[in-house]
């Protein structure tokens, strides 16, 4: 297992757990015009290291916009074209709510809550 | 070359005018980087001793061939002091190659006292300003070099403004396209539209609406293309006026959208591209209005100073999972009431302290207490943005498009 954490902004932190066929990406604070494309890089590297399984955390984001959801949406294409899946850990009302409006609550695999997160092995 | 000096490096004369530091010349140019670029060496020591005279603060960096200058030229700001007579190059063909490399820096160039012409030759040429050894003083030397400096920002202002301008009116150009003159001249419904691009300026978004009245229904879209840049913009463009030409053409109104979501997927530059949309539809004489619903706000309804948001099944975007004809659904738009229809930038606004936003519900109580102060419809969007701005704490991150249509006439 690898740990990689990446710092960049104060509004959004990112890190990832990356394994054999599954990463956990943990996204910290709010997903918008200015912050997405930091989300964007951070999915796609995931997948191109070989992640078929990406797991976001969205347990601590306090929200997202369009932008964000379609940085999701697009992560989540390229995940099945690997016959992969991105699943959305524990969003927050906030970001749940505009999951609903925009009709994406049934289109991504939502887990409610962070018991769902694999276990991180314990060293 | 001939050095009295041994170090081999480029020089960093500290040559800081230290003489007159006391007294700061008023001008905006304080202190000035100088790339000497000049392989005689008491050519190159007369430079240092006239400056050091002077007023003006002087950095300097001395090279003496064009091959040593490179290394400094692209990244260079200050003036660019330059022989046009080189070991490895000279003439024109130096001074184009050290005006193109060094974009951002004024160049003067030294000639000599029978090279006259050369000099003017490479102001035409487009350095700032030439001067003739053996006839330069220090106070010379550093006005000409202040000054083309200050000539040099003024021209990379006047580009900058000119770059700005150009862009200007290609989101000028492009936000036409997305926001048209409706079509509603038979139609029950009047319209007031409003659009105020968001922070990012220069980046315009793919915000757009329309209203076509046709064989006596009253269609209206108000749609968002997924993220921000020309690209997004053009298919904005590209989609209200194929829904437009889909309408107008009496196309069933079933298959308009899943029309436009096909366009949508041949027209897009990137896969990733998608929409999002409402399109509502009245027949005239009609008081409930069709609503179709792909990833986008449902619009609110203004009645007797209450607001009311459309229920509606939210369908996935346009060109996410293509899924056909949906089911439509119907909601009462009476006489005498307003539809809103707006783009998230709205509703995506900061409500007092981050992170709480505004919302559908915040939006609610805004126009409650707008329409309660006795606003007018028409003066409703300016209104509903300057109390959004003042919430968000500035102006909105994202654009905001909005497009209030009255059943009836306005009241």
């Amino acid at each position: 297992m690898r740990l990689t954490a990446t710092v960049s902004n104060v509004e959004l932190k990112i890190s990832r757990r990356s394994h054999a066929d599954y990463a956990v990406v943990t996204v910290r604070g709010e997903i918008d015009l200015y912050t997405a494309p930091q989300m964007h890089s951070a999915l796609v590297d995931a997948l191109g290291d070989g992640a078929q399984r990406l797991i976001v955390d969205m347990s601590r984001v306090e929200f997202c916009d369009s932008t964000g959801i379609s940085v999701l949406l697009s992560a989540m294409k390229r995940a099945r074209e690997k016959d992969g899946e991105l699943e959305l850990v524990a969003p927050k009302p906030a970001v749940m709510k505009i999951l609903e409006v925009t009709g994406l609550d049934a289109v991504f695999t939502i887990q409610e809550t962070t018991d769902a997160l694999p276990m991180a092995a314990t060293p | 070359m001939t050095m009295a000096d041994p170090d081999p490096e480029p020089k960093n004369a500290g040559v800081d005018g230290s003489a007159a530091m006391g007294q700061s010349p008023s001008t905006a140019v304080g202190s000035v980087d100088i790339l000497l670029i000049e392989d005689d060496t008491q050519d190159a020591f007369l430079v240092e001793e006239l400056l050091a005279d002077t007023a003006l603060s002087a950095r300097i960096t001395w090279v003496t061939t064009l091959t040593e200058a490179r290394e400094h030229l692209p990244r260079f700001r200050g003036c660019v002091l330059l022989d046009l007579n080189l070991p490895d190059a000279d003439g024109m063909g130096l001074l184009r190659e050290v005006l193109t490399t060094a974009e951002s820096a004024a160049v003067v160039v030294l000639t000599g006292l029978n090279d006259e012409h050369e000099g003017i030759a490479a102001v035409a040429a487009g350095a700032q300003d030439y001067l003739v050894k053996g006839q330069v003083d220090g106070s010379l030397l550093a006005r000409s070099l202040r000054y083309s400096i200050e000539r040099q920002r003024a021209d990379e202002n006047a580009r900058q403004l000119r770059e700005a301008e150009l862009y200007a009116r290609e989101n000028m150009r492009l936000e036409r396209g997305l926001l048209p003159q409706v079509l509603l001249d038979d139609s029950p419904l009047s319209h007031r539209s409003f659009y105020r691009p968001g922070r990012k300026r220069a980046l315009v978004g793919g915000d757009f609406f329309d209203a076509v009245q046709k064989d006596g229904t009253t269609h209206v879209i108000v749609g968002d293309v997924s993220g921000h840049g020309p690209d997004e913009a053009a298919l904005g463009v590209s989609l209200r006026i194929a829904w437009r030409a889909l309408v107008m053409g009496g196309v069933a109104e079933d298959a308009v959208l899943p029309a436009l979501e096909q366009i949508l997927i041949s027209e897009r530059a990137q896969e990733e591209m998608y929409a999002t949309l409402c399109q509502t539809s009245l027949d005239t004489g009609s008081e409930r209005a069709r609503i179709r619903l792909f990833g986008h706000p449902p619009p609110l309804v203004l009645r007797d100073g209450k607001v009311e948001e459309v229920v509606a099944t939210p369908h996935p975007p346009l060109g996410v999972f293509p899924e056909g004809a949906i089911d439509v659904e119907e909601f009462a738009f009476p006489r005498g009431s307003t539809l809103l229809l707006y783009t998230d930038g709205l509703v995506d606004a900061y409500d007092g302290t981050p992170p709480g936003r505004l919302g559908v519900q915040g939006l609610q109580r805004l126009l409650i207490d707008i329409l309660g102060r006795g606003t007018s419809i028409a003066d409703l969007p300016e209104h509903l943005v300057d109390d959004a701005e003042r919430y968000n704490g500035g102006p909105l991150q994202d654009d905001v498009a909005m497009l209030l249509l009255s059943h009836g006439g306005q009241r």
